[in-house]
């Protein structure tokens, strides 16, 4: 009873709080556009200059994805120092056979893509040498068949010549590439996702988890400093309500606000910004309510830090920023042992990677719930945590008067 | 002030046969501060950097009694509330409410407390206040709505219940904070400056209304730095650097030190305990 007065007196602050209550919803949607259009689009087509290269290698890169332009040494190194092209091609070498590719460097991406560009026309250099060198060959051996005609006409049947050469001898001396390679194509099978996702359509279920996560810990520990600085905290600690009521009502609270927040962002996400979903949004949902109950709990943790709203962003930064950059958000396969475990020490990490399963994998609860139990013990304990050191003050306070 | 309603009575009527079972001091203290020793600060090997704020506090409220604790800013009143309600621990000394201490597991459930500042949300409305805080007191359903409905017709604010209390002016704000600490009606209540920066007519209105309450057979401790409110106690407290330099009724003081007013016994009381040396400390 008393934890639902709790939680009701949260939502109706917020329902009073008009502009707050169309922040949580507008902000994420927003952000969650913007990075769609940001990362939703096609890969970068890199601008690169040529000097004096030859028409075959010229023209081959013609053909990619890039703006290619021919201009003399001077010029491309001035355009490469402003930062007006990625990168600049010419060729090295003592036979002026080595493709020299001089890039820019400080963007990796846009290096990627150049490297990207000249190795594909260098593939299609390649591939038409090599058809030229197989046409080239077919003229051969039929000139040298000509000759064996010729040959046996003047009646020199003994005569073979060096090389393979020959009707027959085919079957033992190849002349056909393709004989030369173990594989000759390649093919691609989706478990899951398709040809045509994008990078946002793996980022997308990460950034909804976060952005539950991180609203909640704001809004939860602002409400915290706030009753703390109003002295409304002061006031309802004199009441007989004990700490697990208070924690209780204000977890319940902030998980229905984000129960609400996350089915409207699901919504909107689904349906105009264009997320993919494989799986079912009831556990979607049940899984962000999750996470911001863990969010909730961590910020009435650590509430106790901070007695500004000031403080409560200092707080985020030490405590929630770690959890994004650790979550699976970037890939931690290279990064050292320490951290990949400390990435496992983090109930966001869990969130994430059960939301990444459930909407892109459609997996269900039953090879999901490993996460969710993890996020839950994760919950709990922060809960008790917060329980004792709430109750700790009067613990105290108890024990120094009666063990006198 | 509207008088206090028929339900609000029959409310009252209904509290007081549980009320009993909070059981008073043995001598029917509703308070009690016995050698109460306050001091903030640090103390370390070096040396001790506490400031001594209350200074050997001994006082009995009795039940049904009005005491004014009156001295100037940073005589340690605010402590002396702090402490009893529960939010400080004493450094020496016992304080003991309805013959408990802190945090008072019986006790609590019968103390009113109203703080210096508003302490409400400024971002809900006045009803939503009082609904908060009655739960929070253990109401709840048909009770708690006719107890708000009782103070908010109390504090005059029938009309604005709807209203966040960002947009009360001063005074509302403060019959508003007087009806949440009376929403639960406790048999004890706290208030610390209760009547600071309200109109002389609200200010008049807010006595007898207190007045009505110790007949009722409340408990009242109200804090004050003005004098001639004071006046309207049954007893004051007189504190002045941490200790008490008079407990009688307002008469008595005048009476005692030959003043006219209570301004100027307090300036003959403080010219006696200037001598102490702990004072001057």
């Amino acid at each position: 009873m008393k934890t639902w007065a709790v939680a009701r007196r949260i939502l109706e602050q917020f329902l009073h709080d008009k502009r707050t209550l169309a922040l949580l919803f507008v902000a994420p949607l927003v952000v969650l556009w913007l990075l769609s259009v940001l990362l939703g689009a096609g890969t970068y087509s890199p601008k690169i200059a040529t000097v004096d290269l030859p028409s075959s290698l010229e023209s081959a890169l013609d053909k990619q994805d890039a703006t290619i332009t021919a201009m003399s040494e001077q010029d491309a190194a001035s355009q490469l120092e402003n930062d007006d092209i990625d990168a600049v091609l010419r060729l090295t070498g003592d036979d002026d056979k080595t493709l020299d590719i001089w890039v820019e460097g400080t963007d990796s991406t846009k290096t990627a893509a150049v490297a990207q560009v000249v190795a594909e026309a260098m593939q299609d250099v390649q591939e038409d040498a090599q058809s030229e060198m197989e046409s080239r060959l077919d003229e051969l051996k039929t000139s040298v068949a000509e000759l064996q005609k010729a040959a046996a006409a003047m009646g020199l049947d003994g005569i073979t010549l060096s090389g393979g050469s020959g009707t027959d001898s085919s079957t033992t001396e190849s002349l056909d590439l393709d004989d030369y390679l173990p594989v000759t194509s390649t093919e691609t099978t989706y478990l899951h996702g398709g040809k045509d996702w994008k990078m946002f359509d793996y980022y997308g279920p990460i950034f909804i988890g976060i952005f539950i996560f991180v609203f909640t810990f704001i809004t939860s520990g602002m409400s915290l400093v706030n009753e703390r600085s109003a002295g409304t905290m002061q006031r309802f600690l004199a009441t007989p309500v004990k700490s697990g009521q208070i924690l209780g009502g204000y977890s319940i609270g902030f998980g229905l606000l984000a129960c609400v927040q996350s089915a409207v962002i699901l919504l909107v996400a689904l349906t105009l910004i264009g997320f993919p979903d494989a799986g079912n949004l009831g556990l979607v949902i049940l899984m962000t309510v999750s996470m911001a109950m863990v969010s909730v709990t961590l910020g009435l943790l650590v509430s106790g830090l901070a007695s500004s709203a000031f403080q409560v962003i200092q707080l985020m930064l030490l405590f929630v920023v770690p959890q994004i950059l650790l979550c699976g958000l970037f890939d931690l396969s290279t990064a050292p042992r320490w951290m990949q475990v400390l990435g496992q020490c983090m109930p966001v990490t869990y969130g994430v990677n059960a939301l990444t399963s459930i909407m892109l994998r459609g997996w269900g609860f039953d090879k999901t719930w490993v996460d969710f139990l993890v996020v839950w013990c994760f919950i709990v304990a922060f809960f008790v945590l917060a329980a004792l050191g709430f109750r700790k003050k009067r613990v105290r306070h108890h024990l120094a008067i009666n063990g006198r | 002030m509207a008088t206090i309603s028929e339900a609000d009575r029959a409310a009252t009527a209904r509290h007081a046969a549980t009320a009993r079972d909070a059981a008073t001091g043995a001598d029917g203290a509703m308070i009690r501060f016995d050698g109460v020793v306050q001091k903030f600060g640090t103390k370390t090997p070096f040396g001790d950097n506490r400031k001594t704020v209350l200074d050997g506090v001994d006082l009995v409220v009795p039940r049904g009694h009005m005491l004014c604790l009156l001295g100037p800013s940073g005589a340690g009143k605010t402590t002396m509330v702090n402490l009893i309600m529960g939010n400080e621990i004493a450094t020496a000394g016992t304080v003991t409410v309805m013959g408990e201490v802190a945090p008072y597991p019986k006790a609590r459930r019968w103390i009113g407390y109203m703080p210096q500042d508003e302490a409400l949300y400024d971002d809900i409305s006045a009803a939503e206040n009082l609904r908060f805080f009655g739960a929070m007191n253990g109401l709840k359903g048909r009770e708690l709505e006719e107890r708000i409905d009782a103070m908010l017709e109390f504090g005059r604010l029938t009309e604005h219940r709807k209203k966040l209390v960002a947009d009360y002016s001063g005074g509302m704000k403060r019959r508003l904070s007087l009806g949440v600490a009376m929403i639960h009606d406790p048999d004890l209540l706290v208030l610390d400056e209760p009547t600071v920066g309200l109109d002389p007519d609200l200010r008049l209105q807010i006595w007898a209304e207190f007045k009505k309450l110790t007949k009722a057979g409340k408990t009242l401790l109200v804090t004050t730095h003005v004098m001639d409110e004071a006046e309207r106690c049954d007893e004051i407290a007189m504190l002045h650097r941490g200790k008490i330099i008079a407990l009688a009724p307002p008469r008595t003081i005048l009476a005692d030190t030959g003043a006219a007013n209570l301004d100027e016994a307090f300036l003959v009381l403080d010219g006696t305990a200037g001598t102490d040396p702990a004072a001057t400390s």
